[in-house]
């Protein structure tokens, strides 16, 4: 894709060279593929370093059942696209691979966020420690915020770790 | 003539979804299209004259706008400005002339139209109307845009207090803008086939009253 003339008051920085590039729909680099959604969602989640606490297939299950929920508070982000017949997308893992690929997620770049906090929550779902709960919580109300909340977004809150009630 | 959004339409897209927080891209468009709807639908304020070639013992003849699509027929006027009795048939495609010419003789058909499907390769996409609209009637129709949002429920952009203001103001501009249609865009002048009461042809009913000595000014 040829770059649009740089912005003259800036100078786009030489290592993202789709900084000036169109971001209104799938050319939008963050959060474009299932693999950017699992990638982030492991930063959050703590969950980087092999073996996994949560599983590829556990995360892309979260990121499905995420965007069931969506659609329920907001499926003006489906309905509209025809090509799909309005239907909710859902992804498997790579045949090949077996791992998440850089299939696209056709969501509006501004509730990405609010999907990676959505499959955190669903995530830490199945943990009891109360710590855990919390926090799931504390995900699923800011999945929820970020896409039907009117203000800003809330902290991210938890208990104390396990041994160490309170 | 191009049907990418103008300037001006992507300019009312960006200032609708600044003023509203958490609306998506698709439904900010197809709730353009609707707004877009309701203002033309009851303004008529966009119109096209549509050339026709009458010839004897035909009466139906199919018409075809350049952008948009018809909605209404207005008047069907023949070389010297006379207003011929026609309707428009149920298709809206096809204009009727209720009796039959002697003559080939050219005549101009004048519609009022409204904006086509706001979709383009099955994803919403922003309606083609002529940036003038946007020039005379922006204000209103972002009025309109937001109202219509605002008027949703359940979405952080909900609020139906302002939703009805914007939309009273949207009511507002579909008022002006029928009102300055009829009068052909004049500031203060007369309508369009002024004076109504004195008319020596009508339409009505489709019963023509036709007038053997007609003026031209009599259609203008």
């Amino acid at each position: 894709m040829p770059l649009p003339p740089a912005n003259p008051s800036t100078t786009p920085p030489q290592t993202s060279p789709s900084y000036w590039g169109n971001y209104s729909d799938s050319l939008m680099p963050t959060l474009n593929g299932v693999v950017d959604y699992v990638n982030e969602a492991r930063v959050r989640l703590q969950d980087q370093v092999s073996p996994y606490r949560y599983l590829d297939q556990e995360l892309v299950n979260a990121l499905n059942f995420t965007l069931l929920q969506t659609a329920r508070f907001r499926s003006d982000l489906f309905v509209y696209n025809f090509r799909a017949r309005g239907q909710i997308q859902s992804f498997i893992l790579n045949p090949l691979t077996n791992a998440p690929d850089n299939t696209y997620v056709d969501i509006d770049p501004q509730f990405r966020g609010a999907i990676v906090d959505g499959i955190c929550g669903v995530a830490m779902m199945r943990d009891q420690e109360d710590f855990a709960d919390a926090r799931s919580t504390s995900f699923l109300n800011l999945f929820m915020q970020g896409l039907i909340g009117k203000g800003g977004l809330g902290p991210v809150v938890g208990g104390a770790g396990p041994g160490r009630p309170g | 003539m191009s049907e990418e959004p103008c300037q001006e339409a992507l300019e009312i897209l960006a200032s609708a979804k600044a003023l509203l927080m958490g609306a998506s891209d698709n439904h900010l468009v197809i709730t353009l299209h609707r707004t877009f709807k309701e203002f033309f639908d009851d303004s008529n304020c966009w119109t096209e004259n549509i050339g026709i070639m009458v010839v004897p013992n035909t009466l139906d003849y199919p018409i075809r706008p350049i952008t948009g699509e018809i909605i209404r027929l207005q008047a069907v006027l023949d070389q010297n400005n006379v207003l011929q009795p026609a309707v428009l048939l149920q298709d809206l495609e096809t204009l009727h002339f209720l009796y039959p010419y002697n003559n080939v003789q050219p005549m101009t058909a004048i519609v009022s139209k409204n904006v086509t499907s706001p979709y383009r390769e099955g994803k919403p996409f922003v309606p083609f109307v002529l940036k003038e609209i946007y020039r005379n009637y922006g204000i209103g129709i972002l009025d309109g845009l937001v109202g219509w949002m605002m008027s949703d429920d359940g979405q952080s952009y909900s609020n139906q207090a302002k939703g009805m203001g914007r939309l009273m103001r949207f009511r507002n501009t579909i008022a002006k803008a029928r009102t300055s249609a009829s009068h052909m865009n004049t500031l203060g002048g007369q309508s369009w086939a002024y004076p109504q009461g004195f008319r020596v042809t009508s339409q009505k009913g489709g019963v023509s009253t036709f007038n053997m000595n007609p003026s031209p000014i009599t259609a203008r």
